[in-house]
């Protein structure tokens, strides 16, 4: 049966001494993020197409060859503020990566790559830097190879739960990006309709049953988390369609009362269960969250999964800005709503499924990380999920070092230390905006 | 131009063919038959609960009838898809609600999004200047360069009924509906939406549906009037012809008057004041008071 290992257990028993707690570079990593600027500044003037609009008006063509004829020079309006608006650039909302956006984006991956060396190179047993280089050097092929009890540690233990981590945090950020979008509610996360609960269910069934079998590097907590999750997503979504069509109101309220629902199935079958009485303290602490990657088992499957996830996210880029504008407004701009919104559910509810198979319940990541990303870079998608995925996985990188370093060799649960961070977060969200809050 | 906004000669941009629909709220809309030609100026007009949004609505192919077509270039809607109709018919609505803190550009650019997808690679290049191109002509042809950086929730309603225009001008139509562009918006506003309306109407040749709360407006703006009732054409022609008092009093069963417009030829319908009793005249456009 997998459950969420004590890795720090595990760290701490390789080696009969106790591991150093070093925090380091990983709270430094956490706290460099690119201080606001005001948006209206990274609107650029582009002279060279300027100078072509204010001497010659363009009237848009009828169709992409065949230019309609242009009128004489349009008067101009009796209102406009006339301060050569003619030569303004427009920032375009593709995913360009211009001046500053750009600039941010790159400061991200860094971060990220930062964040993914301090992970590697800090831990319950303190592994010196010198031997951690030559650990992996020898792995890749570069140098000689390292044996010893903190090579295993470190290539077969620590390495692959910090990609995981990087991919459940970029994972949960994108799916919780996808849903605020398509639900435009401040408050909507990857769980919102429905798959904690589901996952969690799941994971109480698993542990009841007790199984030991292994599927594809999954044992029986994750595949039935993963299809729990992603079983209630497809309830939810059904519901949601009592009454012919489907609001997002709708699947807000179908996702909360279904999440309700399963969570008192799940309460009371802690209560009544008996297989479940001995192994209750392992479902609780997969509940809380935590890296539950055993080895490289499931990377070869979650990672590209994840990954291809997150990329079709990025082409849902512009769709997303457009529901924006509610769905009404979004149909009158050319976007198939009631298609959006399935691709959009399907994926952000795909991304949970496999974050959370692998990881328990880590909440807020889904949440704050979008919120504090479109405050910085705005919320135009195509800056926005690159970001956000990148940021989560540092974020979530970051978090799980703490949980791991902090207490040595007791492991925190993940899930408690991005509530932690979260929270605070939250309610400076709340007071920074006295006026209309606009997300 | 056309002057009298009445062709029969033309085959008809937008034609509705006996469309009619219910809503379960006992609402029932038609059975009603319009062709808007193309270069038209058309206003709806009646009293509230009428159906005019509805029936811009419908035009906009956002709600499917019950029974009868809405055709576009003999093309039912129907049988379009959203990205098509978008590529040509661009709706003004009346509020939008913006939850994100998109900045004006950001908002025009939306209008572009029917036209940004399935790009073949090597026009990606050439699709993107021309977004920009048209997103820089809408937003400077409806001031709204003006507040180029500015956050859209932060405006004022003229101003963002600015933008909103800006954004459906980017998606370059050739039929623009426009639903109640003069509700929140102070006079000066009205004329100036209005004017700029009729104006691009003129240059880019659109064809132009506006549903129009205020009957001078729409008498001093739109070339052609189509007044609805409880879901029915009642009258539907230049602006002279559909302001008359007695449709006026019907319709709308308030005590209205139509007197010559003291600038230009046209109507003007003005309030009567209760209490005052008057001899009905039977040519509309001469006023006829008891001293």
């Amino acid at each position: 049966m997998t459950g969420r290992r004590d890795d720090g257990a595990i760290e701490g028993a390789a080696l009969s001494a106790r591991g150093t707690i070093a925090l380091g570079e990983g709270d430094g990593a956490k706290g460099a993020v690119p201080p606001r600027s005001p948006r209206a500044t990274s609107t650029e003037i582009r002279e060279s197409e300027g100078s072509s609009l204010s001497h010659r008006p363009v009237s848009p063509p009828s169709s992409p060859l065949s230019p309609r004829p242009v009128a004489p020079n349009p008067p101009p309006s009796p209102c406009r503020t006339h301060s050569g608006t003619a030569g303004h650039g427009v920032r375009s909302v593709a995913p360009s990566g211009r001046g500053g956006a750009g600039g941010r984006l790159v400061i991200l991956a860094t971060l990220v790559l930062v964040a993914l060396l301090a992970g590697v190179a800090f831990g319950a047993v303190g592994i010196p830097p010198e031997r951690t280089l030559a650990i992996i050097g020898g792995a890749v092929g570069l140098a000689e190879p390292v044996g010893g009890p903190d090579s295993t540690i470190l290539l077969y233990v620590r390495l692959p739960r910090v990609l995981a981590a990087a991919l459940i945090g970029a994972a949960l950020a994108t799916a919780g990006t996808l849903l605020q979008g398509l639900l435009r509610n401040p408050l909507a996360d990857p769980y919102a309709v429905g798959a904690s609960a589901g996952a969690g269910l799941g994971a109480t069934v698993a542990f009841m049953l007790g199984l030991s079998t292994v599927v594809l590097g999954f044992g029986p907590v994750p595949a039935l988390g993963f299809v729990g999750a992603l079983a209630t997503s497809a309830l939810v979504y059904r519901l949601a369609r009592v009454g012919g069509a489907i609001s997002t109101t709708g699947l807000l309220l179908a996702g909360f009362a279904t999440s309700a629902i399963l969570g008192a199935a799940v309460s009371l079958l802690m209560v009544l269960s008996d297989p479940l009485v001995s192994r209750l303290r392992q479902l609780v602490l997969w509940m809380m969250g935590g890296i539950a990657v055993t080895g490289w088992d499931q990377l070869p499957i979650v990672a590209p999964a994840i990954l291809v996830g997150i990329g079709l996210a990025l082409r849902l880029a512009g769709t997303l800005d457009a529901l924006a504008l509610g769905e009404e407004g979004a149909a009158y701009v050319g976007v198939d709503v009631p298609a959006a919104r399935r691709s959009v559910l399907l994926l952000a509810s795909l991304l949970t499924a496999m974050a959370v198979s692998i990881s328990g319940l880590i909440g807020f990541v889904g949440l704050v990380v979008p919120h504090a990303l479109r405050i910085i870079l705005g919320p135009a998608h195509a800056r926005l999920l690159p970001a956000v995925a990148l940021g989560g996985a540092s974020f979530l990188v970051v978090a799980d070092l703490l949980a791991r370093t902090v207490i040595a060799p007791t492991e925190l649960p993940v899930g408690a230390i991005t509530a932690l961070v979260g929270g605070p977060f939250f309610l400076y969200l709340l007071n920074r905006s006295r006026q209309a809050y606009a997300f | 131009m056309r002057s009298d906004g009445l062709s029969t000669s033309v085959a008809p941009l937008l034609a509705i063919h006996a469309v009619s629909l219910h809503y379960p709220t006992g609402f029932h809309l038609g059975p009603l038959t319009l062709a808007v030609a193309p270069g038209e100026r058309v206003a709806l007009i009646g009293p509230n609960g009428a159906g005019k949004t509805t029936l811009l609505r419908l035009m906009a192919g956002v709600v499917r009838p019950s029974a009868g077509t809405v055709e576009l270039d003999r093309r039912p809607l129907s049988a379009l898809s959203r990205e098509l109709i978008a590529q040509r018919i661009a709706v003004v609505p009346q509020t939008l609600q913006i939850p994100f803190a998109f900045t004006v550009a950001e908002v025009v650019a939306l209008g572009r999004t029917a036209r940004r997808w399935k790009r073949a690679g090597w026009q990606w290049r050439e699709g993107l200047w021309r977004d920009e191109q048209a997103i820089a002509w809408a937003m400077t042809r409806t001031g709204a360069s003006a507040f180029d950086g500015r956050v859209f929730n932060e405006l004022s309603a003229g101003e963002k009924q600015r933008v909103v225009l800006a954004m459906a001008l980017a998606q370059e139509p050739e039929l623009l509906l426009l639903d109640e562009p003069t509700a929140h918006l102070d006079i000066r506003a009205q004329l100036d939406v209005l004017s700029l309306v009729a104006e691009l109407q003129r240059e880019q040749r659109l064809t132009v549906v506006g549903v129009i709360h205020d009957l001078n407006l729409a008498a001093q703006f739109f070339n052609r009037l189509v007044l609805l009732s409880h879901g029915q054409v009642v009258a539907d022609g230049p602006p002279d012809a559909v302001l008359r008092d007695d449709v006026l009093d019907q319709v709308f069963a308030a005590s209205v008057r139509v007197v010559p417009h003291p600038d230009h030829a046209g109507p003007l319908v003005v309030h009567r004041r209760p209490g005052i009793a008057d001899v009905r005249s039977p040519i509309a456009s001469l006023p006829a008071r008891l001293p």
